[in-house]
């Protein structure tokens, strides 16, 4: 992978080669390993070295520019650098004039956070593969199936424009996630019941195979033989997994800034009300412990934390610097490279954690569910961001206090807006799931009354 | 190119591998757009290098890298015997590919309009004109249209030490697409239609000469009045109904319910950690009811202008036609050469492919294809007492095993005593797969069938993303429950 001066040296390489008023150069790099596991085996074992250079070209007035153009390419030689701005140049003339186009950000002040580890980034197929053996091993003793992926991966990214500014930030990943899946008999049809973990850290030497692995066989010893439940509300414990996969589509689908501001979304014009229960508190926070992601935006903007919802209340939205301004707002450190549809997301939601434990909040529900975690999510309707989706990998019943017995998997469609105006208690674990653009969000579990189920499937 | 090919071939057969290939990929693609009047960036993408795949104590290994030297081809090419060996170390059952025949060709999307000679003013003039009529109503809040268009060119080496064959194959893929999306505002609603289809866009292997047969700007004020039409509507009704689903919808309805529950390597479990499995088990190939008499699937990756349409999968398997549901018995899968095996094919079909040059091939659907019937639609509808006619995706789900689905569209016509009754709004409806394909009872014919673009495919782990077609006319469905 490139390093942060090879990256200076090509962005400056690449701004020298321009000829335009104004030039934007942005150099993501990545060297990322996967090992990848199906039927008891690995199935897959997989590594990439990839760099991939863009260039925006602004043309007109130096602090006004009226036409802009977008070329990238993975060519880091001379001859590659020249071609990708004529092209970028190019376009940029062909294009009609834009007069909301904003010129290059000068040079800009980060908060420094370190989430870069060595081993993480120069991690082995040996070192994923070695704690995988014994998992397997035990699965073909037992007749279970295993299938998984372990990742690793350590990723770049330097901005640098033409008046003045350079970032640079580095991070890495590892990710394990194992399902284990147990068939009532030897047909290829018989019921089977399964069981998933997984676990995302930014350090590998974090990641506990052997302690998923023991989650994923439980979920699957306990979810055999599933009954079928009727459709309707119930009272469900959402674990984290199964929260953050719903505030992607928050994030994505309610708080786009462009949605807000274009009366698309559920959140127009609702700057300053309350909007979900007094118990729902979210910031967008690049910067809270094991939260990932980088410290500016795609225009190079320092991010900042954004208390979105707070005691309930919508009280900001976050801004790059083109929203900002259809905004008459101030920018946040949010933005996309402009012109985008979204304008602005945020990528590092934090919900705040409550004080109940999981067994506190099994105890506390009398007839409810206890999910894995979802599967196939979607938007059904922006204007009340109605969800739908399926539970996955173990669904489970609770009664009196207790995990009663498995359940077949479930089809919910609901309203995210009043789920969120629905939540009984509010866990006091801190997960952190997949976010965007190399971010991650931290979400807790979530003790939700009346969640609508609206069918059941087969199994 | 041939040099860098043998380069990496010689070094995995010297570090042990059993069989290698590499892929070599050049790929351009350029986009333009318009936003509400304004224009959005012009695109330009270009892409070089390769993937070298090995196998290597009967497991596989792949690495990918852009540096594109001698001394780079052969550090890569060892990284991938590498790897393999390290999944071969813990693996118990050794990968075993179906045999091949060694080929050396040439394959080329059929181009009239190169869409690359094709000057951006032309294409941002069309997107301007529909702009536009789009936004001559002020309830239009936001109107977006884009045109896309790429080339891939690639080389495939391969070498197998069993066979000794190898195979060298130069394929030249076009794509071109495009479509808008008007959205309608009002206090508290926001409802949108999209032409040709979902996404805003329609995409096929053609030059330039798509987007003039797709008719862009003759549709755009019907699409802006039915945008503003679904403000006023009243909501889908629930319960049961007779469903007509138009073309553009049995698309997704196909490509969930079918593509993805017949590719093998799902059924077989490669997929069960992530995207999930099927209900489509092997054991039920050639005696499953899958759908009713009428239902007729075919995959096809020779048909003209599809997605996935090639002259060889990135096995080298040469492209071919098969039925996957027969006279509504399941008939078929989708394989690679590692999974046709376990149906006891010696010969796959060809469905292994990779979204670049830096990703491992896997299993993906092929261009399938609803085969049309012999109904006019209009008869179709005058033979439907109480019914739903349904239109253009928007939103999709379906359980990991694909049984239960829930799909919803942009708009939707009331049926009346086999006569439409008026626009409803946030149509949806819901079912479990074999159920649903069972209680198809008309199909159109030809005339109002045509072959969709879908390229959203997303699948594996890190997620790849593919296109593939799928041909389809309107079709019936009887008694499923709608409006979630």
């Amino acid at each position: 992978m490139l390093n942060e001066q090879s990256i200076r040296e090509i962005c400056n390489r690449t701004l020298a080669l321009s000829s335009a008023p104004a030039t934007e150069v942005r150099l993501d790099t990545g060297r990322s390993a996967l090992t990848r596991l199906a039927h008891n085996e690995v199935s897959e074992s997989i590594g990439k070295d990839r760099a991939s250079l863009s260039v925006r070209v602004l043309l007109g007035p130096a602090n006004s520019p009226n036409k802009v153009g977008i070329a990238s390419t993975n060519r880091l030689d001379d001859a590659g650098l020249k071609a990708v701005v004529a092209q970028a140049t190019h376009a940029a003339e062909l294009g009609h004039e834009e007069p909301t186009l904003l010129p290059p950000l000068g040079p800009q002040k980060y908060q420094s956070v370190d989430r870069f580890d060595a081993a993480t980034a120069e991690c082995s197929a040996d070192r994923r593969t070695a704690p995988l053996r014994t998992i397997l091993e035990r699965c073909r003793r037992e007749g279970l199936q295993c299938a998984g992926a372990f990742s690793t991966g350590a990723y770049g990214m330097g901005i640098a424009t033409s008046a003045g500014l350079f970032a640079f930030h580095r991070l890495t990943k590892a990710n394990c996630s194992l399902t284990v899946s147990q068939a009532e008999g030897a047909a290829a049809s018989a019921p089977t019941s399964s069981g998933w973990s997984e676990q995302l850290e930014w350090q590998v030497d974090r990641i506990d195979p052997a302690g998923l692995a023991e989650q994923a066989f439980d979920i699957a010893r306990r979810s055999r033989q599933p009954r079928p439940l009727p459709p309707g509300g119930y009272t469900v414990l959402l674990p984290p997994a199964a929260v953050g996969e719903l505030l992607m589509y928050l994030a994505w689908g309610g708080w786009s800034t462009k949605a807000i501001l274009e009366g698309r979304s559920f959140f127009s014009g609702k700057l300053g009300q309350q909007v979900f229960g007094p118990n729902i508190s979210i910031a967008d926070d690049a910067f809270f412990p094991r939260a990932g992601g980088f410290p500016f935006d795609q225009e190079g903007l320092p991010r900042q934390r954004v208390p979105m919802i707070e005691a309930g209340g919508f009280t900001n939205m976050v801004h790059g610097r083109e929203t900002a301004r259809l905004a008459k707002s101030q920018p946040t450190g949010h933005g996309l490279i402009a012109p985008t549809t979204d304008g602005a997301i945020p990528c590092n939601l934090v919900l705040a954690p409550g004080n109940a434990t999981v067994p506190q909040m099994i105890g506390s529900v009398e007839h409810g569910l206890l999910v894995t975690h979802l599967h196939y999510v979607n938007i059904l309707r922006p204007t009340d961001l109605t969800l739908t989706g399926m539970t996955r990998d173990g669904l489970f019943l609770i009664e009196n206090g207790k995990v009663a017995g498995p359940a077949n998997n479930m089809r919910f469609t609901q309203s995210l807006v009043t789920m969120l105006n629905n939540v009984i208690a509010v866990g006091s674990d801190l997960s952190p799931v997949p976010g965007f653009y190399g971010g991650q969000f931290l979400t807790p579990s979530l003790l939700v009354k009346d969640f609508q189920f609206s069918s059941s499937t087969e199994f | 190119m041939h040099e860098l090919q043998d380069a990496a071939l010689e070094t995995a057969r010297i570090r042990g591998a059993q069989y290698a290939d590499i892929r070599i990929g050049h790929y351009r693609s350029e986009s333009c757009s318009v936003y509400n009047g304004a224009p959005g960036p012009m695109d330009l993408d270009e892409s070089l290098g390769y993937g070298i795949r090995v196998l290597a104590d009967g497991a596989w290994g792949f690495a990918a890298c852009d540096h594109m030297d001698r001394e780079s081809v052969q550090r890569t090419a060892a990284g991938a015997v590498e790897l393999a060996k390290a999944a071969g170390a813990v693996n118990s059952t050794p990968v075993r590919q179906a045999e091949e025949p060694a080929v050396h060709d040439f394959w080329q999307t059929p181009v009239v309009i190169d869409p690359f000679a094709v000057p951006l003013e032309t294409k941002l003039d069309l997107l301007y004109r529909i702009d536009k009529i789009l936004r001559a109503d002020p309830r239009i809040r936001v109107s977006t249209g884009q045109l896309d268009w790429q080339r891939r060119h690639t080389w495939l080496a391969t070498w197998s030490a069993g066979s000794g064959n190898s195979s060298r194959i130069e394929q030249v893929r076009t794509i071109c697409g495009g479509g808008y999306t008007a959205m309608a505002v009002t206090d508290g609603d926001f409802q949108q239609r999209s032409f040709p289809n979902t996404f805003a866009r329609q995409s096929k292997s053609m030059g330039w000469e798509l987007i003039g047969a797709l008719k862009l700007e003759d549709n755009a004020e019907r699409i802006r009045e039915e945008a503003i039409q679904l403000l006023t509507a009243p909501p889908c009704p629930t319960g049961p109904k007779d469903i007509i689903l138009t073309g553009d919808q049995m698309v997704l309805q196909i490509h969930e319910s079918v593509g993805h529950a017949s590719e093998l390597d799902r059924v077989l479990g490669y997929e069960a950690n992530y995207a999930g499995t099927s209900f489509a088990t092997t054991e039920k190939l050639g005696n499953f009811r899958y759908g009713s008499e009428i239902v007729n699937l075919v995959a096809d990756t020779t048909v003209p202008t599809g997605l996935a349409t090639f002259g060889y999968d990135d096995d080298g398997v040469a492209a071919q036609r098969w039925p996957i549901v027969r006279d509504g018995i399941l008939s078929g899968y989708m394989t690679n050469r590692e999974t046709a095996g376990a149906i006891s094919q010696s010969r796959s079909r060809g469905c292994n492919r990779s979204e670049s040059w830096s990703a491992p091939p896997i299993t993906r659907i092929a261009n399938l294809s609803l085969m049309p019937g012999t109904w006019k639609l209009a008869d179709l509808i005058a033979d439907t007492e109480d019914g739903l006619l349904m239109s253009t995706n928007r939103s999709w789900s379906i359980d990991q095993r694909r049984l239960n689905f829930q799909f919803g569209c942009e708009i939707g016509w009331l049926i009346r005593h086999g006569k439409l009754a008026g626009v409803v709004k946030n149509p949806s409806y819901q079912s479990i797969t074999p159920k649903f394909w069972g209680s198809c009872d008309a199909i159109c014919d030809h005339e109002h069938w045509d072959l969709w673009g879908v390229v959203n495919c997303g699948k594996g782990q890190p997620t790849q993303i593919s296109e593939m077609s799928h041909g389809a006319a309107p079709a019936r469905f009887r008694g499923v429950t709608v409006g979630m």
